[in-house]
């Protein structure tokens, strides 16, 4: 197990290596900072003594490799535009957006749980249907216009809910749809399929030949069984649910690390950039390898040595 | 006994309000303007940009600058019918053609109470030019070669070279306190801005709100009236539909930045939609210095007659845009109305290009930003009409600075330009042959820029711009598209407020019911 997670811990650090490179490379290759961070209108000779001051005339390998060497201590630097510490604005974000992708999660698994299971239980009935139905909408419809829907119903008619902002759960209960319209489409239908492939093995029907009932059946014996791809899918989904939250955070003024990016892709603002991609990944390949932990508690065949 | 203190204390206060409110004099004008009511209330206002910074130095954009007119002033300021009116100046003069002198206002003192003098107007202007800081905006007071004290409320500015717009220029310079800077630093500054304005800094939240609160020590005067209101909040909502749901719902009071398709929609909910009073035209600059079809004149001349830019005004902007003869709009200084713009004459154009030698129409690139996308395809369809195929390029917003900078462009640059008052700057910059933005030539042009900026009289100058915008018209620098408005959402509960001429947001004087 311990080996593992060395192993692990290992892959992940080159994966954030690339990822460091790959989004440093992006950045340069469309625009020259120095001149997006100045109003048009600067004269060039003004925009050339702002790049040599913030060393972006230098070779991209050297600012990289400084860029690595002062990351790894925890230093990305201060935003081009703010002069704050990049990474602590980033990190200041951190809680908004998990908050954010935890409602998504939370109203995920509350819709595809019931669903994929009555789907699977009653297969061909209404609910069955309407559980493709839901998929089908949840996988199609843009979650940016699917939000404008939603605030025009829930907080400009009905008035419900909050159109933006961050303050307090009614806040998080629209972009939370939003963020999990996609992810929640996905895992009914895993779920469903995976229940419907387990509900015909033997120890099924030998669980009904014992007398169980059906809910118990379905609830002791397949769902368990079900659940591995459903928690594996789930752990996928939170990339998508941190990517999701980037539009959910801009339409509903969600001051969450999303939006920090968005603002600060704009504004060619790399350390800020650069913060908040590795902040990502960093959450990304945490949340993997505690999956690769769970696995082991919910299956006991599955082991690491 | 603590309590019995406060219980006090709070209905003390709840009487002298009361007091203080039955014989205020209520004036029913701007309140706080020559000490009126007390303000009360929150005026939200929804923007579309968080504030790049709160430093006014680092604050380049409409949306920053609207939270700077409520934390800042300038010594000038563009009155509400765009002329050059005193503000923390009482007075200038012209002492000669290089020297300008100021009289400050009397009284003025910064939020943390250190005095407003002429010690903070030179600290002011030399933080800006010095090379240390990089402020965006210092090469626009290059021109300042010295700032001397002559006595605590008397300041000159002893200019390089003439530089007639160097006035107007300092509209866009705030006061900042030397002393607080000196001990807070640029850092710390950035993050408690003091300034003299209306109100004083409370929060800044990022990407969320900038909280403001009444200064009650404010001199309005001039252009901004006092503080109406007790707070004002700023809050950032980038998504345009979002800005616009909150109007609607009353979350904010108001927005700036209203999409011209949700006017009607918003102008039937109770909300007013108001066009700025400002000057902001849309071009199409010609890249004319690599020879081909856009050296010739016909050419440049031929492309405006084939744009029926009323029919785009009237459909696309729904009236909030106007026809442009040049890259002047009405709240240009010096802004000539008889100086037409070209009429829409596809067969004329048809014509103009024969004439050139183009019977068959030509190919060219145009480069926009991707905000722009629809109003470069209206653009190219116009010109498939005369037989010039378009290819459009929307670019991403700094990659197409950068381009334009460097000159990797394509043969039309499309962008819009403020062009509220004074118009040296860009005309210096996009007009004249040697403007690093520039790919025109016309001699002429370039002799009435340069005559310009050193005109001091107000009256001669008008005169030399009225005859370049007759020379601009006849030789095309650009496709002339239109000056469009921009909108302002205006909630029921607002009373008091108007656009700025400039592209500047003012809640001071604002109330709320």
């Amino acid at each position: 197990m311990w080996g593992f997670l060395v192993r692990r811990g290992l892959y992940n650090v080159f994966v954030l290596l690339g990822v460091s490179f790959l989004t440093f490379a992006l950045v340069f290759l469309t625009g020259d900072p120095a001149a997006a961070l100045l109003p048009l209108g600067t004269p060039p000779e003004q925009i050339d003594s702002f790049r040599r001051q913030m060393g972006f005339d230098r070779p991209l390998l050297v600012q990289y490799a400084e860029f690595l060497w002062k990351a790894v201590q925890g230093d990305f630097g201060v935003s081009l535009r703010s002069r704050d510490n990049a990474l602590t604005m980033v990190l200041e974000r951190v809680p908004a957006t998990l908050k954010l992708a935890g409602a998504g999660m939370l109203a995920a698994v509350l819709v595809s749980m019931p669903l994929g299971i009555l789907a699977a239980a009653r297969r061909g009935s209404w609910i069955d249907h309407l559980a493709r139905l839901v998929a089908l909408l949840g996988q199609t419809i843009p979650g940016f216009w699917l939000a404008i829907v939603l605030i025009y119903i829930f907080s400009v008619r009905l008035q419900w809910f909050p159109i933006s902002g961050s303050d307090g759960w009614r806040h998080l209960v629209l972009p939370a749809v939003v963020i999990a319209s996609t992810p929640a489409a996905g895992m009914t239908r895993l779920l469903r399929a995976g229940l419907v492939e387990v509900m015909s093995r033997d120890y099924v029907r030998t669980a009904y030949a014992k007398g169980l009932a059906k809910p118990v059946v379905v609830a002791r014996h397949a769902l368990r069984n079900a659940l591995i791809p459903f928690i594996t899918m789930m752990a996928l989904q939170v990339g998508y649910l941190l990517g999701g939250a980037v539009v959910a955070e801009v339409v509903f003024a969600y001051p969450g690390m999303g939006r920090l990016a968005v603002q600060a892709i704009t504004n060619r603002d790399l350390p800020v950039i650069q913060a908040f991609v590795m902040v990502t990944a960093v959450l990304i390949v945490t949340v993997n390898l505690l999956l690769d932990i769970v696995y082991t508690m919910i299956d006991p065949r599955i082991r690491y040595e | 006994m603590t309590r019995n203190v406060m219980r006090l204390f709070a209905i003390t206060t709840a009487f002298l309000v009361a007091a203080a409110l039955l014989f205020a004099p209520w004036t029913g004008a701007a309140p706080g303007a020559a000490g009126g009511g007390a303000p009360s209330g929150t005026l939200m206002v929804g923007l579309a940009a968080d504030p790049e910074s709160m430093d006014p130095y680092f604050v380049y954009h409409p949306s920053g600058f609207a939270v700077m007119e409520a934390l800042f002033d300038s010594l000038v300021m563009a009155g509400w019918d765009g002329t050059l009116v005193p503000h923390l100046a009482e007075s200038w003069a012209v002492l000669d053609a290089t020297t300008i002198e100021f009289k400050l206002r009397e009284g003025v003192t910064f939020h943390n109470g250190e005095p407003f003098d002429a010690a903070a107007v030179q600290f002011s202007i030399e933080r800006v030019l010095d090379e240390r800081l990089q402020s965006g905006l210092k090469a626009r007071f290059e021109s300042i070669a010295a700032v001397e004290i002559v006595d605590p409320l008397r300041v000159r500015i002893h200019l390089s070279r003439v530089d007639a717009s160097i006035i107007w220029r300092l509209t866009e310079l705030a006061m900042v306190p030397p002393n607080y800077i000196r001990q807070a630093g640029d850092a710390g500054f950035a993050r408690r801005p003091v300034g003299t304005g209306p109100f004083r800094f409370v929060e800044w939240v990022r990407d969320d709100y900038v909280l403001l609160e009444a200064n009650p020590d404010y001199f309005a005067a001039g252009v901004k009236g006092g503080p109406g209101v007790e707070r004002v909040v700023f809050r950032t909502l980038p998504e345009d539909s979002t800005r616009v749901a909150e109007l609607r719902a009353g979350g904010v009071d108001l927005i700036e930045r209203v999409p011209v398709d949700a006017a009607p929609a918003l102008e039937g909910s109770g909300v007013r939609v108001v066009p700025a009073d400002s000057g902001r035209f849309f071009i199409g600059w010609f890249v004319t210095d690599r020879g081909g079809p856009l050296a010739d004149v016909r050419v440049r001349q031929a492309l405006n007659y084939a744009m029926d830019v009323g029919t785009i005004t009237e459909f696309l902007f729904r009236g909030y845009a106007l026809p442009i003869a040049g890259p002047f709009t009405a709240r240009t200084l010096g802004y000539d109305p008889g100086v037409a713009p070209y009429p829409y004459d596809p067969a004329r154009a048809r014509a103009l290009l024969a004439e050139a030698g183009y019977p068959e129409g030509f190919e060219l690139v145009l480069d926009t930003t991707a905000n722009r996308a629809t109003e470069a395809q209206v653009i190219a369809g116009y010109l498939a009409d005369i037989g010039v195929r378009v290819r459009i390029r929307a670019l991403e917003s700094s990659l197409f600075n950068t381009n334009w900078t460097t000159g990797d462009t394509g043969d039309i640059i499309a962008a819009s330009w403020g062009a509220a008052g004074d118009p040296q700057a860009y005309l210096d910059m996009l007009v004249r042959s040697d403007g690093f933005l520039s790919r025109y030539a016309n001699a002429r042009a370039d002799e009435l820029i340069a005559r310009s900026a050193v005109t001091l009289d107000p009256d001669d100058r008008a005169a030399v711009l009225q005859e370049l915008q007759q020379v601009l018209r006849d030789d095309p620098a650009g496709l002339y598209l239109w000056s469009a408005a921009d909108l302002y959402g205006v909630g029921p509960r607002v009373n008091n407020w108007r656009p700025h001429p400039t592209e500047r947001l003012i809640v001071a004087g604002v109330f709320v019911e």
